[in-house]
């Protein structure tokens, strides 16, 4: 009750422009939206720089904020959102390049580094986790969204719910598909290099 | 068989490395660099700020070009006009001058 309260008090103090509660908003919330940028983009500058955006749209539109979610949940699918533009405008540029070497004219490097370990990993698990990561940037758009949320974030299937607007059915259904293509690609990977 | 067997545990144990997963802390500066940000979007622009976003737009580009291409125009035709003029005004000396001579000759000669 205090903390709703407490959050009711900081969203109103947000919307009246108070610098202060912008700081207590982002030193709250900091290192939940960069963990989860991280666990989308694999790329702790990009996570950076997506976090900074979070915070400056959620500071442009708090007053568009109508209070029927928690504040986190808000931020969340913020992030969410800023993360698959980025993924989905890198796919594009990747497809344009692509085309572009076939008629022999790309200099540029548009694939990413795909060597990517979540510094929360624990050590002796690292080597798995590398290859867990690879196979999670191929899952579906939804399925990646729910896995990242519950397994990387570590929300509920509730939480993962209110982000993104679906029932805990759906998103135990998107889970259970995410687990079986990873399943499947971890073994195609597994059997081309054991 | 056996190699069937270490696959699948390679891949039970890649599935199951995430737990215990800790989460991953931001820079102690984001903070900082968040409100960098906001304050310099805040600032008022200049009068420069405010030309260079002006020059920039394809209007503005558009609209010079088709006020240089006119200039160009107004002052083609007029030198042409000028031309005209200067070449009708030696015509128009001469032939008077050629004409008066004559008049002058021919009454010069019914005098005698």
């Amino acid at each position: 009750m205090a903390q709703q309260l407490s959050e009711e008090s900081l969203i109103e103090r947000l919307k009246e422009g108070d610098e202060a509660a912008f700081s207590d908003l982002v030193r709250l919330n900091k290192d939940i939206i960069y963990n989860t940028a991280l666990g989308f983009l694999q790329n702790d500058l990009d996570a950076e720089d997506i976090a900074q955006e979070v915070f400056i749209k959620a500071f442009d539109s708090i007053s568009g904020f109508k209070g029927e979610s928690k504040l986190s949940t808000w931020l969340y699918r913020i992030t969410v959102t800023k993360c698959l533009d980025l993924l989905r405008s890198r796919k594009r540029k990747k497809r344009f390049a692509y085309v572009q070497s076939i008629f022999g004219a790309n200099d540029e490097l548009v694939v990413q580094p795909v060597d990517f370990v979540h510094p929360g990993v624990v050590e002796e698990r690292k080597a798995h986790a590398r290859e867990l990561f690879k196979a999670i940037d191929q899952l579906p758009e939804q399925q990646k969204i729910a896995f990242v949320l519950a397994r990387v974030e570590g929300l509920s299937h509730k939480e993962v719910g209110d982000v993104m607007d679906a029932s805990v059915p759906a998103v135990e259904s998107l889970l259970q598909r995410a687990k079986l293509n990873l399943r499947r690609l971890l073994t195609d990977y597994y059997q081309q290099h054991l | 068989m056996k190699q069937n067997e270490t696959i699948q545990s390679n891949v039970e144990a890649a599935l199951g490395s995430l737990d215990g997963l800790q989460r991953a802390e931001a820079n102690p500066y984001l903070h900082t660099r968040v409100l960098a940000r906001l304050h310099n979007r805040r600032k008022p622009a200049t009068a420069w700020d405010t030309a260079a976003r002006w020059v920039a737009k394809p209007v503005f580009a558009a609209a010079i070009m088709v006020m240089v291409i006119a200039v160009n125009y107004a002052i083609l035709s007029k030198s042409k006009e000028r031309q005209l003029h200067a070449s009708q005004d030696i015509e128009n000396v001469l032939s008077a001058e050629y004409a008066t001579t004559n008049m002058y000759s021919l009454e010069s000669v019914a005098d005698r």
